[in-house]
């Protein structure tokens, strides 16, 4: 839809001069002299200029086509109002087909490289590129163009010309004519800003326009990948095998950085989310930083250096972290619509245990966004407590919904793993669970029960949670085998056989890649294709997905994580929030 | 290349307390590590054994640093701590390393899964851990210890005085066979002041089928902790689903405030 927010001055209806106008597309008078062809988009002024001589909104000075102004991103375009309706050889004034509102992006990266984001400065650097334009018709000798700022002030500023026009401080300002037209560029702090610009010409008109920053959107797995990344961790028990089958399939889109450079720390995951800021022709990319560590220690120091052009580094919180403040506890469902209100960029989730929840200052920001409506989940039966331990979400291009959710089952785990062949020996699970072989797992009935209690008390519950959040059916849903054991180090429950369901989805260019941790329920020399495990999940996985299985033993699974714990994705956005989510964002 | 291969030498030196039993022979250390008559001695034993056999191993597992976990704990999961010798090493390193606090946990669970602690050993490293995580993972080992010894050494753990220690006790003796025997130590469980405790003695109640603490496990859906709750319900419907269906606290349990105990207590009503 278009956000229409004109109000006109004459407001209600009366003209300057106290003559009814009309709504807009009654003509409310016409353009006396100097209209021209008024096929919609840009002003085309020269000459420019109003005067209310009466009429309405006539102007004499001419020259504007008829939608008067716009609104765009620095690219330019136009925005997605500002027309008319009648070509402009009559009708309204070039200013009354100004429309709003005016949307942008946060100015929360760093074009100029100075290590400061862009806000934070008190210039607008020539590198810039997140503002949003607003231009302006033309403005007649004698006029003199009022405007006025409101609302969230303190976080916008309007520039003209490279120079502060409006901020918090200085929140009106006047513009003499003449002008022929004139760019205003809006800059915005922070997400989902809410302000007002009133403009007013004397004796012409005036008009309000709303200003709105995107809200902070988090990608979700439909989404197609455009990098994923992982810290290298050199040896002969590191992760290079987890790269190379990232690097085998992704080529340039996979990144890894030296785990050695910030403390050895691997769990990228946890680290940050990624998420985006957009608006027509504009598009931040964000990386959330996580409070999970701070001052430049551990991956901390990582993200420092991701700040940049494009792509700015947001954190909510600070303080001493839980597990719960992880990123592998902050997950986003593909689009949902539950009891008729469509969610077209998912809903966030993220886990709680009996003490502990993601940082209030985080909780609130998320819930802000209000297009992303967050829900929660138990975690606290798992030993990290991370929702991104027992489910995901597959693209599935066949179901009704486009996805499935997958959860781990451990009923359908320990069935599987009757199946097995128990001399099989599995010299993994020996050094890092105690089971030399298949049968002695099948022997553990401590585990079994464990693993009962845990899908009973722990996994349906969450999973009746994520039914009833997401609107979703049984059909909707995917279990998967899986086991877990109770760590006596931690007190909670653990993968046993890698969680499948803590994986990496990275759909790129009509591929539906899934990067899953290699389960190695085989002998040492068994090919992973021939892991009776693996036969399983793959026969079990929607038709267009791509798996891939990825050696994460000795770095991530035997540490308490998989593949998706040590990774992470950058995605391309999708959301038109100002077209779809109006009713989120509580817009008429 | 001199200096290295001293400095290589120097690592791959057994720590100076096993200097007296190096003098010994192969054939005294061999007898010593099966016939001693303390676990401590025959421990001794099998650690010089060890670095006589396997020094390099031997050296990773008494030197060697831990990893984080995904939530910042220190682990020793890395190969270089698999296997029977660095199992002894590693033991060694608990009694006599230095070992920091905060490594201790991951240390004594890597010593128990490289099977570098006997059953015998359990109560003696048990009384002079420091740590509750270590302890509680010293107790795996009695979970398939024989029965006398095991719960002999569960029965001293629910003296503990950190509940993680008392309900990790509860939990091994609840995986036993034969863990119906000490069924006071379920009782005493079931209302301890920590939470943690209660649950597992609930869970045990259900997993060991203590019929006759039934009474015990409805006190349980009553607890203000929703995890006792929710495993006070699970051991009633372990022990009779169709009596349990009928208990108006069950039935109660629908509206419990918790959600997942809600759902449990919906689920095994809609049977």
């Amino acid at each position: 839809m278009t956000w229409l927010l004109l109000v006109l001055a004459c407001a209600g209806e009366k003209g300057p001069l106290g003559e009814d106008t009309g709504p807009p597309e009654d003509g409310g008078g016409t353009l006396s002299d100097g209209g021209t062809s008024g096929d919609g988009g840009e002003t085309t002024a020269d000459g420019g200029g109003t005067s209310g001589d009466g009429g309405g909104t006539s102007g004499d000075g001419g020259g504007t086509s008829g939608d008067g102004g716009g609104t765009s991103g620095d690219g330019g375009t136009s925005g997605d109002g500002g027309t008319s309706g009648d070509g402009g050889t009559s009708g309204l004034h070039p200013w009354d087909g100004l429309e709003g509102p005016v949307l942008g992006i946060p100015n929360l990266d760093d074009d100029d490289e100075d290590d400061r984001a862009d806000w934070s400065q008190t210039r607008v650097s020539s590198a810039e590129d997140d503002l949003s334009v607003l231009t302006l018709p033309a403005l007649g000798a004698g006029e003199a163009l009022e405007l006025r700022l409101s609302g969230d002030t303190s976080s916008v500023r309007v520039w003209r010309d490279g120079a502060l026009l409006l901020d918090s401080g200085s929140p009106s300002a006047r513009i003499e004519g003449p002008l022929d037209g004139l760019d205003l560029r809006v800059e915005f702090s922070t997400f989902r800003v809410e302000a007002l610009l009133d403009l007013s010409i004397e004796g012409v008109g005036a008009w309000e326009l709303a200003l709105r920053s995107s809200p902070l959107i988090l990608n979700h797995h439909l989404q197609d990948g455009e990098l994923q990344n992982a810290m290298s961790y050199p040896g002969a028990y590191g992760n290079a095998a987890m790269l190379a089958g990232y690097t085998e399939i992704l080529g340039g889109a996979f990144e890894s950085y030296p785990a050695a450079s910030y403390d050895y720390d691997v769990w990228l995951q946890d680290e940050i989310e990624y998420g985006t800021a957009t608006a027509p022709g504009l598009r931040l990319d964000v990386v959330l930083d996580s409070i999970r560590t701070s001052r430049g220690q551990y991956l901390d120091g990582l993200v420092q250096t991701f700040g940049g052009p494009g792509l700015a580094v947001v954190t909510y919180g600070s303080g001493m972290a839980s597990s719960q403040d992880y990123f592998g506890n902050l997950e986003i469902s593909p689009p949902v619509t539950v009891d008729g209100v469509s969610y077209p960029y998912g809903r966030v989730y993220w886990g709680y245990t009996r003490t502990t929840r993601p940082h209030l200052d985080l909780r609130t920001a998320l819930e802000d966004q209000a297009v992303q409506e967050p829900f929660e989940l138990d975690v606290g039966w798992l030993c990290v407590g991370h929702v991104d331990e027992f489910m995901t979400f597959l693209p599935d291009p066949d179901r009704d919904k486009g996805f499935v959710l997958v959860v781990a089952d451990t009923d359908l785990g320990w069935e599987f793993l009757e199946s097995l062949d128990p001399d099989t020996s599995l010299s993994k699970y020996r050094s890092t669970h105690g089971y030399r072989t298949v049968g002695d797992m099948q022997a553990d009935s401590a585990m079994q029960r464990e693993n009962e209690d845990m899908q009973a008390e722990n996994i349906e519950p969450a999973l009746e949670i994520m039914i009833e959040e997401l609107d979703l059916d049984e059909a909707d849903i995917l279990r998967i085998p899986a086991l877990f054991e109770q760590s006596r180090v931690c007190g909670a429950a653990l993968a046993l056989i890698p969680g499948t369901a803590n994986m990496t989805v990275y759909p790129m260019g009509g591929e539906l890649h899934a990067f899953m941790p290699d389960p190695f329920l085989r002998e040492d020399g068994v090919d992973v294709a021939d892991d009776p495990f693996v036969a399983e999940i793959e026969a079990l996985l929607p038709a267009g997905i791509v798996p891939h299985w990825l050696d994460d033993w000795n770095t991530y699974h035997a540490n308490w994580g998989e593949v998706h714990c040590g990774s992470n994705t950058m995605r391309t956005p999708t959301a038109s929030w100002w077209d779809e989510a109006d009713h989120l964002l509580g817009v008429d | 290349m001199l200096i290295t291969a001293l400095l290589t030498l120097a690592a791959l030196a057994a720590p100076p307390h096993l200097d007296a039993l190096s003098a010994r022979s192969t054939v005294e250390l061999d007898r010593a590590a099966l016939s001693a008559p303390t676990w401590q001695e025959r421990h001794d034993a099998r650690v010089a054994l060890a670095w006589r056999s396997a020094p390099d191993e031997a050296a990773l597992a008494w030197e060697g640093q831990p990893v984080l976990s995904r939530t910042m704990v220190p682990l020793f999961t890395s190969p270089d701590f698999h296997g029977p010798v660095a199992g002894v090493v590693l033991v060694d390193r608990l009694r006599r390393g230095g070992v920091p606090q905060h490594w201790r946990g991951g240390l004594t669970q890597a010593a128990v899964l490289a099977g570098g602690v006997e059953a015998e050993a359990v109560i003696g490293l048990f009384r002079d851990e420091p740590v509750p995580e270590a302890r509680a993972a010293l107790l795996d080992v009695l979970g398939k210890a024989e029965p006398g010894l095991a719960l002999a050494g569960l029965a001293e753990a629910m003296e503990d005085e950190s509940g993680r220690v008392r309900a990790t006790a509860l939990q091994v003796l609840a995986g036993r066979a034969d863990g119906a025997a000490r069924a006071d130590l379920v009782l005493r469980g079931s209302s301890d002041s920590d939470y943690e405790v209660r649950a597992a003695a609930m869970q045990a109640i259900g997993w060991l089928g203590l019929a006759d603490l039934w009474d015990t496990a409805v006190g349980g859906l009553s607890d203000p902790e929703a995890r006792v709750r929710m495993k006070a319900l699970r051991a009633l419907e372990r022990l009779d689903s169709a009596r349990a269906v009928s208990l108006t606290q069950v039935q109660a349990m629908a509206q419990d405030p918790d959600k997942s105990v809600a759902s449990v207590a919906r689920r095994l009503l809609a049977r």
